[in-house]
């Protein structure tokens, strides 16, 4: 369990202050502003 | 039809897609802008729906509004029956900004044309963006070429979400205090650009008119913020549901 909370943890970081505000959104969550960045990136 | 001056409203406005606006960028041509962990940038022509409410997405120098809220009835009449029964087929809303002109930015939008792979829908045409913008593929957002359908229009990893047009917010007041609600707006979601003119005078500013057209439902809102000037509630800013059918 505190393996998987320190996991969650270390992604939420990844999220760029800009776009934390995302967090707020109901149609929005860390997987997929992940994915979104990811996207950029290709 | 409600006309309003321009000092008693504040317009802002925005793509019907949550990450992405849309650009002048090289050779005048229209880009996608990438603008959820970006900053708006001096070319920036519209930003996102996730924006709306920041200061870049108010209209300057607006002296005049001009909002038409309305429907398409059809009236259904029998053989022996002395009333005539209204249908409401679909809503039709129109509003028109007038604005002093300062730059081409609207024109762009109305008749210029976007760059090809990367930006326009099919990667080759040029076609201008009265339409807003579709998701092709998750993360693939490209500027709409007016030949998909508003329906069809959607976010690639929500397909009951619809991405056409623009979306515009006329603020008729603001809320008393930074996130308490109270204020007052109307919003007016997946706008076509109708129509863009401009005014030449000798004894005045040069102004422009820009109409925006819809047929989805407006919603009545309390301007809430998530803080002090900054992007409206999420409730605000959501894209417009469809059914999978």
């Amino acid at each position: 369990m505190a393996d998987k909370k320190k996991e969650v943890k270390k992604e939420v970081s990844k999220i760029p202050e800009s776009m934390k505000h995302y967090l707020d959104r109901p149609d929005w969550n860390e997987d997929r502003i992940l994915k979104y960045l990811k996207s950029l990136e290709a | 039809m409600a006309y309003y001056v321009g000092r008693d409203v504040d317009v802002y406005w925005g793509t019907e897609q949550d990450t992405h606006g849309i650009k002048e960028y090289g050779g005048n041509l229209l880009h996608i802008d990438a603008l959820a962990a970006n900053a708006f940038e001096a070319d920036t022509i519209v930003g996102s729906l996730v924006d709306i409410g920041e200061p870049e997405t108010l209209l300057k120098d607006v002296t005049g509004v001009d909002l038409s809220v309305g429907a398409q009835d059809e009236d259904i009449s029998f053989f022996g029956v002395r009333n005539v029964g209204k249908i409401e087929v679909k809503k039709d809303t129109s509003i028109t900004i007038t604005m002093k002109k300062k730059d081409r930015k609207f024109l762009q939008l109305y008749q210029g044309k976007c760059a090809g792979t990367g930006h326009a829908e099919d990667g080759t045409s040029e076609h201008s963006a009265r339409w807003g913008l579709v998701e092709l593929a998750s993360g693939t957002v490209r500027i709409q070429g007016g030949d998909i359908d508003p329906k069809s229009c959607v976010q690639a990893d929500a397909t009951t979400k619809t991405t056409y047009g623009y979306r515009i917010i006329l603020n008729f007041k603001d809320e008393s205090s930074a996130t308490a609600g109270g204020g007052a707006c109307i919003v007016l979601p997946n706008c076509t650009l109708a129509e863009v003119t401009h005014t030449t005078s000798n004894e005045a500013a040069d102004e422009e008119s820009v109409t925006f057209t819809t047929q989805v439902k407006p919603i009545i809102g309390n301007a809430k913020r998530t803080s002090a000037n900054a992007r409206f509630h999420a409730d605000l800013t959501t894209q417009t549901l469809l059914t999978e059918c």
